[in-house]
């Protein structure tokens, strides 16, 4: 597998892209290592499908630019293709093909093409293959997309929202398949998503996006173990009591009769230590965030910057 | 297989619904041939039938899928699938519409199969040159055979990429449209421009070099801009437009603005840009000629006619008479001309009677006076000797002018034949009196039911048959007199007679001799006498006739050559030009000055001729001996002013 100077197999520098007047993307820098699994999270309308549209070379970029294994997405999108498998937000083959045309259409297009598994995989999804594809299910048609997006042995995967509109069981086999892919291959996985417990379990590293800005980019453990949900009962925070939370970056602040939950960006052990130490809650604890809860906590309403 | 062939064939496999359409479509002119074949052979209905069927259906199909085959994926955000495989743009398009073109021209033939079949239509295919598909619109026209399908697949690529095109616009909805708006309205205004001008000028090949280029610049700018649109605006659809947009128009309009300056270029012609002068027809006294010909690079049937000032070189193009210069009166003193013009219209609008004043040294500008003329094919005028009146036809009425005032002084209808459109000769007798010579539908020289001859009183408003000349008579000519003519009849032997006959009441004075089967021409001489010329298989011969029809001399000339009298110059000599039939060769025209005193017949070297309407009625406007110089083309084809008397030959400057 190529990757660029900095082992990117895909990359995004100063990406902006403009709907008219409305900035979509806003200089966005990202990159996708070698080997790992980079979700790109964010609330409807953020930019994310924007930012995969110009990956794929889709869509020119208004400014800054997309890469894939080292070559510009828009000039070198055929052969970066070769080397890609796409699962877009909506599938979006054509609704009078049966599966069978469609896998044997895609097929003569790539050097490589594990015709085997394709055939393995949609008998164990249960897909039809003599039935057109307009007619099958959207969990059917979605299955249909990975199975083609996994036959040409990608050496990248894009998968833009791929479990959008399905049910959980439709979602747990999708992901289901793709770990087992992952497992086997080791492929590199570009995905954007809205099923953040699903993701949560398999991507390495995490980006999110806000109205079109890269909150933040880094690895799943590090964003992890410095995001926490610090909670206490006892006497109500007084200003003094934020100014002793400001070193572990507080994100936002929920009060209630029985106390306050602080959700830090920042969390330290020693920093919570004395913290505990100063203001002497009746109870104290800091536990470890979820992905949607993190998400929400940076995207929500009430959301801040990290 | 190539990502053009695996498009195409999936496309061909999206498609495949349409053929067992097409077979059913074709189908229908069965019982519609049954049912018309009462009034046409069932056959002939069943083959009409069907290729009407082919044709339209396959057409219409040929918009549907143009508007479909890739804009629908497009706008309804399934072009991604395609976009993301190794797949380029251009054989995406190439191969969708390559595809769609193929299931079109599939579906035409399948369609045409059952009536055909039937019909026994699928024989006429077979290297039959004129297929029944031509009958109507004329084998010439669309021999040979492969023309028809060619256009037909041609037409059929154009409206998918039209089609695709205007799909694309009104799907996405984006700005751009107001650019498209615009230049809808914009270059069909440019075009149209460009083909008015050059059907003003009645030249049919620039008309349709403008017709192909705009055809085929149709066809590529939209094919281009489909396939730009593909390539550079991939699955984004208001991009696909803005690149659409701006390679069509800029395609368009290039091809719009070249077309234009083609159009203004080939119809803005000087004296310059003929590439030879085909006839010269100076004005009775004064500086002026009006002289026609063809063209240089502007194809076949492309002519100009100039009024010039041969002492000056100011000359203007003479509206729209561009066929033939006798179409252009000179008044007798030289000092007006009068044409009639035709201006562009779809429908048959009248033409319109226009006079260039020639007593000034700038360029003449046409004068309007809103006088129609019915037709300006055939248009004569006449002037009065004094040049204060002119008569024209219009219809079937005489119309009498005052110059330079332009009142009307007369007009009289002169019959009621319904056939009597072209035109009747006019010469007035005096500045009250007019003269007609009144044939049938071409004028009297073919009229099979004689010629009528009549005369106006100007001033007494009254119309009076005087005579009538039997017979077909093929050439009149009066003489200065106006007292005396010649006809040359064809007689029932298909052998032609001359006769000298009373130009008043066609009273046959003389019948001068036998002349065989080839036609005589001729031209009275200022004394009254006849010079006639016949031309041979071997070689052409010359007689003199006195003024009372007696033979004075006979000349020959070696070869088979058409001998063409013209003016008599002072002195009495007479000017002949000689052409040789169906040959080029330039040696083989030359022009000649005829003594009838001794016969001599003195070559003009380095002259050519170029009055081939010397035989009409004009020559009763020459100053008969009294021509001191006139003007003939040099061997390059460039105008010399010859001086009779010094034999100086002084080149015309435009």
């Amino acid at each position: 597998m190529n990757a660029d100077k900095n082992g990117a197999v895909a990359a995004f520098t100063g990406l902006t892209v403009r709907y008219g007047k409305t900035i979509a993307v806003d200089g966005v820098s990202l990159a996708v290592q070698k080997g790992e699994v980079h979700a790109l999270l964010g609330r409807n309308g953020s930019g994310k499908t924007s930012m995969i549209r110009c990956l794929l070379g889709q869509m020119k970029a208004c400014g800054g630019s997309a890469s894939l294994f080292d070559l510009d997405a828009w000039n070198g999108r055929v052969a970066a293709m070769r080397r890609l498998g796409v699962v877009p937000e909506s599938p979006d083959m054509p609704p009078a093909l049966t599966a069978a045309e469609i896998v044997t259409f895609c097929s003569r297009l790539y050097p490589s093409w594990d015709g085997k598994g394709v055939t393995a995989r949609l008998e164990r999804f249960g897909v039809p293959t003599k039935v057109p594809f307009g007619r099958l299910s959207r969990g059917q048609k979605n299955q249909l997309a990975l199975a083609l997006a996994l036959a040409p042995l990608p050496d990248l995967l894009v998968l833009d929202d791929p479990t959008l509109g399905l049910d959980a069981v439709a979602r747990k086999e999708f992901f289901e398949e793709l770990v087992g892919d992952l497992a086997d291959r080791g492929t590199t996985v570009f995905i954007t998503t809205h099923d953040l417990q699903g993701i949560e379990g398999i991507a390495s590293r995490v980006g999110i996006l806000k109205a079109g800005h890269l909150l933040l980019d880094e690895e799943m453990e590090a964003l992890k173990s410095r995001f926490r949900a610090v909670r206490w009962t006892g006497p109500a925070l007084v200003p003094s009591d934020l100014a002793s939370l400001a070193a572990l970056s507080p994100l936002r602040v929920r009060r209630d009769t029985w106390g306050a939950e602080v959700v830090v960006s920042a969390f330290e052990e020693s920093a919570f230590a004395r913290l505990v130490h100063d203001l002497s809650p009746a109870q104290a604890d800091a536990s470890p965030l979820s992905l949607e809860e993190l998400f929400i906590a940076l995207c929500g309403e009430e959301g801040g910057t990290p | 297989m190539s990502g053009f062939a695996q498009v195409f064939m999936l496309e061909l496999r999206l498609r495949k619904a349409v053929f067992p359409a097409a077979l059913v479509a074709g189908l229908v002119p069965l019982p519609m041939a049954m049912i018309m074949s009462r009034s046409f052979g069932f056959s002939e209905a069943l083959n009409a039938g069907a290729f009407a069927f082919a044709l339209i259906g396959g057409e219409l199909l040929a918009l549907y899928l143009g508007a479909t085959v890739l804009c629908q994926d497009l706008s309804e955000g399934r072009q991604g699938f395609y976009f993301s495989r190794p797949l380029s743009g251009l054989a995406l398009w190439a191969g969708k519409f390559a595809a769609a073109w193929a299931v079109v021209l599939g579906a035409m033939l399948v369609c045409l199969l059952p009536g055909t079949l039937v019909g026994g239509g699928l024989a006429n295919l077979g290297g039959v040159h004129n297929p029944f598909w031509t009958y109507d619109v004329g084998p010439q026209t669309l021999s040979p055979l492969w023309t028809v399908p060619v256009l037909v697949s041609l037409a059929a690529l154009l409206f998918m990429a039209f089609a695709h095109a205007v799909s694309v616009m009104f799907r996405s909805r984006s700005p751009w449209l107001a650019l498209d708006a615009v230049m809808v309205v914009v270059l069909p205004a440019l075009a149209w421009w460009a083909l008015r001008r050059v059907m003003t000028f009645q030249t049919p090949f620039l008309f349709m070099v403008l017709l192909v280029a705009y055809a085929a610049s149709l066809l590529v700018g939209f094919l281009a801009a489909g396939a730009v649109q593909t390539v550079a605006g991939r699955a984004d659809l208001r991009r696909g437009h803005r690149t659409l947009s701006l390679t069509l128009w800029a395609i368009l309009a290039v091809a719009v603005l070249a077309a234009d300056g083609y159009a203004y270029w080939a119809t803005a012609v000087s004296p310059k840009d003929l590439h030879s002068v085909a006839a010269i027809a100076p004005a009775p006294a004064g500086p002026w000629i009006v002289m026609v010909g063809d063209l240089k690079h502007r194809g076949t049937y492309a002519w100009a006619s100039f009024l010039a000032n041969t002492q000056t070189g100011v000359y203007q193009s003479v509206g729209e008479s561009r066929w033939g210069g006798g179409e252009v009166t000179f008044s007798p003193d030289g000092k007006m001309a009068v044409a009639c013009e035709t201006p562009f219209s779809f429908h048959s609008e009248p033409g319109e009677l226009v006079s260039y004043d020639l007593t000034g040294p700038e360029k003449p500008q046409p004068a309007r006076h809103a006088i129609s003329i019915s037709s300006a094919w055939g248009f004569r005028a006449t002037f009065s000797p004094d040049s204060s009146r002119l008569a024209f036809f219009s219809d079937d009425t005489l119309t009498v002018y005052d110059l330079p005032s332009w009142k009307l002084v007369a007009a009289q209808r002169l019959g009621s034949t319904p056939s009597f459109r072209g035109p009747a000769w006019l010469m007035f007798l005096d500045r009250d009196h007019v003269r007609i010579l009144k044939g049938g539908t071409d004028g009297p020289k073919a009229s099979s039911d004689g010629t009528s001859i009549l005369e106006f009183n100007v001033a007494q408003k009254t119309l009076q048959e005087t005579g009538h000349v039997s017979t077909q008579a093929y050439l009149l000519q009066v003489d200065s007199t106006r007292t005396r003519m010649f006809a040359v009849f064809q007689q029932e032997n298909r052998s032609y007679q001359l006769a000298l006959c009373d130009a008043r009441t066609g009273v046959v004075l003389k019948a001068v001799t036998e002349w065989g089967s080839r036609r005589p021409a001729g031209s009275f001489l200022g004394d009254g006498r006849i010079l006639v010329s016949q031309r041979g298989d071997a070689q052409s011969v010359l007689r003199l006739y006195s003024s009372e029809g007696e033979l004075q001399r006979t000349c020959t000339l070696t070869g088979s050559r058409i001998v063409v009298v013209g003016p008599e110059v002072r002195g009495g000599k007479v000017v002949l030009e000689l052409w040789e039939r169906r040959t080029k060769l330039v040696d083989a025209k030359e022009v000649r000055l005829f003594d009838p005193a001794t016969g001599d017949l003195q070559v003009l070297p380095g002259l050519r001729p170029s009055h081939y309407w010397w035989q009409g009625t004009e020559a009763e406007q020459w100053s008969h001996g009294g021509v001191t110089s006139w003007v003939f083309p040099d061997d390059k084809g460039k105008l010399v002013r010859y001086d009779f008397e010094t034999g100086k030959a002084t080149p015309v400057k435009f």
